[in-house]
């Protein structure tokens, strides 16, 4: 398997922050932070979209790794500024790499690890470097009338640079451990607006053209597929849970986060969490939250961390790292952390 | 009423599903206790992996007070396939 280096991160959130108390009254502010961990989270500003929030955090990546060209980018993003054409030849023209290979992929939340493995199957054939980046408007394909979803979700983008490891170098990125469920593809899913609906149905308004979520449904596949994708990873990377040191997972909901935790079992406190102040950023999710806890100084050099990620499709996925001497550059945090 | 049932499905509902511990009691209704739909589908899905017992929400939280709930679980235990 060729070696995955990971060489930079990055995240960008908007600054725009907005918080329960701007949305919802009391009731529900108590409410969603306790059961969804939410208290805030940001928000992009009219008429900029994902193509710019994934732009900005692909431009720290590429500083953090200290690199001014990459060979490929994938853009992993539930909401493209438009349903063509895909947004990532733009993110890439945007930073001056025009005329490389440049795609989107929508795997839901699991958008960033799927790419990741992407990114692998690039590295052991045509690429020296790819820039990973997980990108999400979410606020945008929330019903803000709808209380079961506008709290929820949050904006930004994460991104990674990853090169090909050198002969005898440690790979940072280990074995992978991913699969879909087509059979529940409606338990999260936007009716309007793609091939198959293009407008809302008669006498629906505008609630198709925005996130439907089947909660109870999709909370039970969240833990069962976090949980035996996370352990399916762990095990073919010669991991018992125990030697993991950081549970990285898709900030998807608190309640989620706390069951998954149990059902694991993984101690809470060592599964970081960034969703009280981000929300949760789809496809953005975990990029964002390794690029904030490598900025903080949360990942040491030789740590051992198990990403984990679920999201619509329904789709999961997770990986191993070994976490290597990594920059990490994050929208309000100049200094790079050694 | 079995006790340890009770006690398997108060643990669930606060360390497993989040609920804050203090308001579920025994006697407490549903409502009262916060068991809210999430709470309901991390009870399901528990009772369903690690006791191969199938219920679903809606018959979970038509119950009214906790000592109900697990006494509703306990009679579907007894009477499982």
């Amino acid at each position: 398997m060729t070696g995955m280096v990971l060489a930079g991160l990055g995240c960008w959130l908007p600054p725009t922050v907005v918080a329960n108390t701007d949305l919802m009254n009391t009731e529900m502010d108590s409410f969603v932070r306790r059961r969804i961990g939410v208290v805030s989270r940001h928000r992009i500003s009219q008429g900029a979209a994902t193509v710019h929030l994934a732009a900005e955090a692909a431009r720290l990546a590429m500083h953090a790794a200290a690199v001014n060209a990459v060979d490929t980018l994938i853009l992993a993003t539930t909401t493209p500024d438009r349903l063509c054409p895909a947004g990532a030849p733009e993110v890439a023209s945007r930073l001056g790499l025009t005329g490389i290979p440049a795609f989107d992929i929508n795997a839901g939340c699991s958008g960033f690890l799927y790419a990741l493995q992407l990114a692998r199957g690039l590295l052991a054939t045509s690429a020296g470097t790819v820039l990973v980046v997980g990108a999400e408007s979410a606020s945008t394909m929330v019903n803000p009338a709808d209380p079961s979803t506008a709290p929820i979700f949050g904006d930004g983008a994460g991104a990674a640079v990853v090169r090909r490891a050198e002969q005898g170098e440690d790979s940072t990125f280990g074995p992978t451990a991913w699969g879909s469920d087509g059979t529940l593809a409606d338990a999260i899913a936007i009716p309007a607006g793609g091939s198959r609906q293009r407008v809302p149905a008669p006498g629906r308004g505008d609630a198709d053209l925005f996130l439907h979520l089947r909660g109870p449904e999709v909370l039970r596949n969240a833990v069962r597929r976090m949980k035996s994708a996370a352990t399916e990873a762990a095990e073919a990377a010669g991991w018992t849970l125990d030697d993991v040191d950081l549970l990285i997972t898709h900030q998807a909901n608190a309640t989620i986060s706390t069951a998954l935790a149990a059902a694991l079992p993984f101690p809470r406190e060592r599964m970081p969490s960034n969703i009280h102040r981000v929300g949760n950023t789809a496809a953005a999710s975990v990029p964002i939250l390794l690029a904030e806890a490598a900025a903080q100084g949360l990942l040491a050099q030789g740590n051992r961390l198990l990403l984990t990620a679920f999201g619509s499709g329904l789709s999961w996925a997770a990986t191993t790292a070994l976490w290597p001497c990594v920059a990490s550059l994050t929208a309000y945090q100049k200094e790079t952390t050694p | 009423m079995n006790d340890d049932v009770l006690a398997t499905v108060i643990d669930i509902l606060t360390t497993k599903a989040g609920l804050p511990p203090g308001p579920v009691t025994p006697t407490a209704t549903l409502q009262e206790a916060g068991v809210d739909s999430m709470a309901a589908a991390v009870l399901a899905m528990i009772l369903e992996d690690d006791h191969h017992l199938v219920i679903t929400e809606t018959a979970l939280t038509a119950q009214s007070t906790v000592a109900d709930l697990a006494a509703f679980i306990e009679t579907q235990l007894a009477t499982r396939a």
